[in-house]
């Protein structure tokens, strides 16, 4: 190959590399800003949610708790509490169904909660230095809307002693700039190896942050649960035993 | 002036018919939470074409199927999930990459096994996250994809064998090399253009080494030829480069299809089955050099049989003596070859490929016509997999029933009939066989459910059946003094009329007619083929192996359609081209393929359509594949077959085998594709693919149920798919598009009141999907609604509010569910559930309002909710359950109520006692006689021990009101005497308990003058609101 048309591929790639990345950043921190930016963002350090979950034609009132890592998602019916799940930091745990007590969830799922909950308030917040990867994937219709569409890899699971990949797909809504899909794999169990779906709408603002309102998870393109908040509080004093497995 | 005026309007009305509107769609915008729904079955699965096991990790395998698509396990075999939808779902191969095998697959598409129903392929795929996601990688013209190799050290350089078109010359065939990963690829050997490569085996201890056989073979719609000078088997040692014949050994002439197989465990050890020029040579052939010397070992039947359809040997990975042979049935030797036994197992026939696990050599799988068997003992006994809905249906049919039945024929599986849902899921054990052989179309007899028509290949037979009965007579009309010798297709047309219920047709070349169920026929067309001798030669079929089966059968009447508005107009196409047409029932008969100009001569006609609206309209469906014509050719006629125009264009990637005109919108056409299923809102000037759970598969055959306004497909690979309600498809126009927001009209929401009873999980058993038994809220949205509260409400016809629903927000069609219930009761709280609190009376029928808010905007639309007309139950019936039950739901409430009054008397009551150290005031207070009747009084209302499963506590009057409440809701109509005396037990014991808490109230209220006389500030709380 002759050297001109060397330099002139090398110079297509890396413009090309250039404006890839370009437009993933520009697509990030069009998000930030408008869901509050980032500085606001970072300095979320917990959340309460209230709202209801729409499951199999029934509702539960349902409390959302966040503070770093911990976290507890409660339902209640029949005035009695429904932990499913909470995680300390170290530990999830449940309430069986049929006791009522709280039962210790297998180690390997408390360390799927815990790279699910690591990301708080935001999994594309630093995300760089968190060690992650992203990628823009190209455009795709989503919801009916055209998106682009952006993998996050984070650090892979180890389950069962193999290695499996930890990545999320977000489709960014290109009017707004916001995700209104999200797709990851199934890390164990029958479903393995299938995308779960999350839906996002109803975006709104709340104590500065914008928030989505309406999270929907779907599954082999039907309807699982919904979940309508009503209420989203930011930095309220949550007391960190709120989170601790009970004992038996 | 006026007449030019009058020549004005007279082109503006010449003009308008044609003046169409184009709507062009997007599908991914428009249809969203429209869905389809798959109903199988998968009792008789289908053709699996090839199996591939992964290396070292024994739950996992993957199935690639003849029209299904690609499906994987990773439970050993228990459960499968089809993860090649949106591809073509005719497989070639399935190929892990032993460098990447949790992740890298790569798929060849296009079935090597070619009979005469066989599809096609559109090139090759790879996916690099164990197939979630697939890209195409070229090699799009090769039609047929026989086998991939894969380095074993560089997941760049792969190989992949071409076997090429079936129907015609091909310069595509032969062995491609990427050394991108599939980026671009080169042709690195290739013989002639009627010769392909049908297998490709590289040495597993040397890359540099492989082994492919090539096929000289042909076929067309009337003949099909395997064998030549062409075909032989290679060997490359210099990784693809050059390549020379193996041949030391071989038979001498002519050979046809070769197999070829390498023992894992060694190398040189090769095993070939060789389809020869003479009988004596046909066999299996060894070799223990590599191919350099080989013997002919065994001749035996299984070895030799149709080797265009069974033409594969593998070798177990740990044994170089043990060998399988797919055939007719299975084949197994463990010496080498030199002696066989069966395997067949008593299961389906026809196998086409095995596998063995990686680490234990006697659990083994198999692919058959029938779907996937497993076998734990090396073969002898086999387990069929339940979960494979691979049925490849040629035709469908529906009933009048409720719920309406279907009905199809099957390639090699027979003719079924099945419920289009049932309460719970529609099981394997649901369908029924109506037929032998391969099976083809049925029909129910219009007015008496118990009768159908079935038949097999060829109309070998044609049955009347009497469901009921299990009794079937043979009706097929036979060749009467002066007659030809009756040709019929392999899939020959046997219908029902629209217009008389007696009526069957049967098309030979001839039109037969019977007005008796088939037992007297007459004929009422002359031969309507073209009746080309040469095209009659099918005895001949099949090259070095003679093979007629009748698959090759032409210059047949192929189908036969009375117009649904006049009885008199009768068309009929044949597989040589013909278009026929009567309007005057049969008299006298008009071949309108001569105005069709722009469909290539002798174009199979493979479906007529006559109009819904309009007697001389029709579409043809002319399927040109067996031409080697893959193009879309739908035509149109307006008057009656004197001229035609295309209502295909490019948006149709691939040949179409049907047409449905919309019953209630003559603009909307719906179009089977080999490829999946089209539609166009504007006459078919656009068309937009349907994806919502309708993969990529062929379509044979749709029809659409008038009264249930559903579109039923016959996919020839998935089953039969429904889309249940075309209302919202029916009102997509320009206008609905543009606007922002619109309801959609669904058809009626019955309320549902079957019961469903406990059956137990069926892991592993297919389940086919059932309609929703909820009511629908449809609506179109030209934008996706992203920012902002948008809620749904449901209001009774006095104006409460009754329900909150989360709404769609898709941009296109959102369908929301709303199960017209009221809210759970409030249930007093205690120590466990009680199953009165997750049960509800359902709304009655009636009109509710639907009302929408989406930030300053609010769109209103009526709900009907309505009962079954075949229900048993009298609205008086309902109207006394629904009472009752609130009754109950009411006395739940209000008991939910009391125990929160409990409660806080017992709570303050404690408080009190805990802090009221006086020992004098303690007495006169007697607070620990107060707490004892409180409990007492409590442990009536409610359990307050045990659990929700073995630990239960003794029913309390919760539990009571609970468990009645749940058993009368359970029944639509009025509870039975027992139940309605027990309301009247349970409402005095509530009096009684109710009267008990108003004297503790009295009580308290005592104590609490007692209290503040001693100076305590705190009080027991007699009024449950007022906090201390």
């Amino acid at each position: 190959m002759k050297l001109k048309n060397f330099v002139f591929l090398f110079v297509l790639f890396f413009v090309n590399t250039v404006a890839q990345s370009q437009t993933l950043d520009e697509i990030l921190n069009k998000y930030f800003e408008n869901i509050g930016g980032r500085e606001a963002i970072s300095k979320v350090s917990s959340t309460k949610m209230t709202g209801k979950v729409n499951a199999q034609g029934m509702e539960f009132p349902t409390v959302m708790l966040s503070k770093g890592v911990k976290n507890k998602i409660s339902f209640s019916f029949q005035g009695m509490e429904f932990v499913q799940p909470c995680f300390d930091g170290e530990t999830g745990w449940q309430t069986n169904f049929m006791n009522m007590k709280a039962e210790k969830m297998e180690k390997e799922d408390s360390e799927l909660l815990k790279s699910q909950f690591e990301d708080f308030p935001d999994a594309f917040l630093k995300y760089k230095d968190k060690g992650y990867k992203a990628e823009l994937l190209g455009s795709e219709t989503a919801e009916g809307t055209d998106c682009f569409k952006v993998k996050l890899t984070k650090k892979p699971y180890i389950l069962s002693g193999v290695e499996e990949e930890n990545a999320t797909i977000y489709y960014f809504d290109k009017e707004n700039f916001v995700p209104i899909l999200t797709k990851s794999i199934i890390p164990k169990g029958p479903a393995k190896g299938k995308y779960q779906e999350t839906v996002m709408s109803d975006y709104q603002e709340s104590g500065g942050i914008v928030f989505p309102f309406s999270i929907t998870s779907k599954f082999d393109g039907q309807i699982a649960a919904s979940i309508s908040i009503e209420k989203i509080e930011i930095n309220v004093p949550i007391d960190d035993a709120v989170f601790i497995f009970p004992g038996e | 002036m006026r007449n030019i005026l009058n020549l004005f309007v007279l082109i503006i009305l010449a003009l308008k018919p044609t003046a169409q509107v184009s709507i062009p769609v997007k599908g991914d915008e428009v249809f969203n939470s429209l869905r389809a729904r798959q109903i199988g079955p998968a009792v008789m699965s289908g053709r699996v074409v090839d199996l591939e096991a992964h290396p070292t990790n024994s739950r996992i395998f993957y199935v690639g199927s003849a029209g299904g698509g690609v499906w994987k396990t990773i439970n050993g075999g228990i459960t499968f999930s089809p993860v090649f939808d949106k591809q073509v779902q005719c497989i070639g191969t399935v190929k892990i990459d032993s460098n990447d095998p949790d992740n890298t697959i790569w798929v060849g598409t296009g079935e090597t096994w070619t009979r005469n129903s066989v599809s096609i392929g559109d090139g090759i795929y790879k996916s690099t996250d164990g197939g979630l996601n697939w890209q195409k990688k070229g090699l799009e013209k090769s039609e047929r994809i026989s086998d991939i190799a894969i380095h074993p050290k560089n997941s760049k350089i792969v190989f992949a064998a071409v076997l090429g078109a079936l129907w015609g010359d091909s310069e595509e065939r032969g062995v491609y090399k990427t050394e991108d990963g599939g980026e671009t690829w080169n042709k690195i050997f290739y013989v002639n253009q009627t010769t392909g490569c049908s297998d490709l085996i590289m040495d597993p201890s040397n890359p540099e080494i492989m082994y492919a056989s090539f096929w000289e073979f042909r076929r067309n719609a009337y003949s099909f030829n395997s064998g030549g000078y062409n075909s032989a088997l290679y060997k490359t040692m210099d990784g693809g480069k050059s390549w020379s014949k193996i041949h030391n050994g071989f038979p001498a002439g002519k050979l046809g299809r070769i197999t070829v197989a390498v023992a894992p465990s060694n190398p040189n050890r090769l095993y070939t089955v060789i389809e020869s020029e003479k009988d004596i040579d046909k066999g299996l052939y060894r070799s223990d050099d590599a191919g350099q010397n080989w013997k002919k070992v065994n001749g035996d039947f299984e070895l030799v049989i149709r080797p265009f359809y069974f033409s594969r040997i593998v070798v177990d990975p740990k044994n170089p003596d043990v060998i399988v042979k797919a055939g007719l049935f299975g084949y197994m030797s463990k010496d080498g070859g030199n002696t066989f036994r069966s395997i067949q197992g008593g299961i389906h026939a026809d196998f086409h490929d095995f596998i063995f696990d990686p680490n234990n050599s006697d659990k083994m799988v198999v692919g058959t016509d029938g779907g996937v068997y497993r076998s734990w003992d090396g073969g002898t006994n086999w387990e069929m997999v339940k979960g494979l809905p691979l049925s490849q249906f040629y035709h469908v049919s529906v009933d009048n029933k409720n719920p309406y039945w279907v009905y199809g024929g099957l390639q090699d599986n027979g003719s079924w009939m099945g419920p289009s849902s049932k309460p719970g899921g529609i099981r394997n054990s649901d369908w029924k066989p109506v037929g032998y052989g391969d099976g083809f179309r049925v029909y129910p007899h219009p007015t008496d459910p118990n009768t159908i028509y079935s038949e097999m290949q060829g109309a070998e037979n044609i049955w009347r059946v009497n469901v009921s009965q299990s009794l079937a007579k043979t009706i097929k009309p036979y060749k009467e003094e002066g007659d030809p010798k009756l040709r019929f297709n392999w899939n020959a047309p046997l219908s029902n009329s629209l217009h008389s219920p007696d009526r069957v047709y049967v098309g030979s070349q001839f039109i037969h007619v019977s007005d008796d169920k088939g037992e007297t026929w007459r004929k009422i067309s002359p031969d309507l083929t073209t009746n080309d001798a040469k095209k009659q030669m099918q005895a001949q079929s099949g090259g070095l192996s003679a093979d007629n089966s009748g698959a090759e059968n032409h210059c047949t009447i192929f189908t036969i359609n009375e117009s649904p508005l006049d009885k008199n107009i009768i068309w009929a196409g044949t597989d040589d081209g013909n278009v026929q047409v009567t309007f005057d029932g049969g008299t006298t008969w008009t071949n309108v393929r001569k105005n069709v100009k722009e469909v290539p001569q002798n174009t199979w006609t493979y479906f007529i359509e006559p109009s819904n609206f309009d007697k001389n309209t029709a579409y043809v469906v002319f399927d040109g594949h067996t031409q080697n014509d893959m193009k879309p050719y739908v035509q149109k006629t307006t008057d009656g077959g004197k001229t035609w125009k295309s209502v295909v264009n490019s948006q149709i990637p691939v040949f179409v085998r049907s047409i449905k005109e919309d019953i209630n919108n003559p603009d909307i056409l719906y179009l089977g594709t080999e490829w999946g299923l089209y539609i166009s809102f504007d006459s078919g000037t656009n068309w937009t693919k349907f994806e919502n759970n309708v993969p990529s598969v062929a379509i044979h055959y749709m029809t659409i149920h008038k009264e249930e306004n559903s579109l039923i497909l016959a996919t020839h690979g998935r089953g039969i798919i429904i889309i249940d309600d075309l209302n919202p498809i029916q009102m997509i126009k320009s206008e609905i598009l543009e606007k922002d927001f619109s309801f959609v009209n669904v058809r009626p929401n019955i309320i549902n009141e079957t019961v469903i009873f406990q059956e137990f999980p069926h892991v592993g058993e297919y389940t086919g999907d059932i309609p929703t038994t909820q009511a629908r809220i449809v609506y179109y949205m030209n934008k996706r609604h992203t920012f902002g509260k948008m809620t749904l409400e449901i209001f009774d016809e006095s104006g409460n509010k009754i329900a909150d629903l989360p709404p769609g927000k898709s941009k296109g069609l959102n369908e929301v569910l709303w199960n017209y219930t009221h809210q759970m009761p409030k249930v007093a709280k205690g120590k466990t559930l009680a199953s009165g609190g997750f049960s509800a009376p359902k709304y009655p029928a009636g009109k509710y309002t639907v009302k929408i808010t989406k930030g300053n905007q609010v769109y209103e639309q009526d709900l009907v909710l309505k009962y079954s007309d075949q229900s048993v139950i009298s609205e008086t019936e309902r109207k006394i359950q629904y009472e009752k039950s609130m009754i109950l739901y009411k006395m739940s409430e209000q008991l939910a109520i009391e125990v929160e009054k409990m409660d806080l008397l017992l709570q303050t009551t404690e408080e009190i006692y805990n802090k009221t150290l006086d020992k004098k005031v303690q007495k006169k207070l007697n607070l620990s006689g107060y707490k004892k009747q409180l409990e007492e009084t409590k442990e009536k209302m409610v359990v307050l021990t045990g659990d929700n499963y073995v630990g239960q506590a003794e029913p309390r009057l919760r539990e009571k009101i609970s468990s009645l409440y749940s058993e009368i809701l359970s029944y639509p109509g009025v509870p039975s005497n027992a139940q309605l005396k027990n309301i009247e037990v349970l409402q005095k014991e509530f009096e009684q308990i109710k009267s008990e808490i108003e004297n503790h109230v009295l009580t308290a209220k005592a104590k609490n003058k007692l209290l503040k006389e001693n100076n305590i500030l705190n009080r027991i709380l007699s009024e449950p609101e007022a906090k201390p």
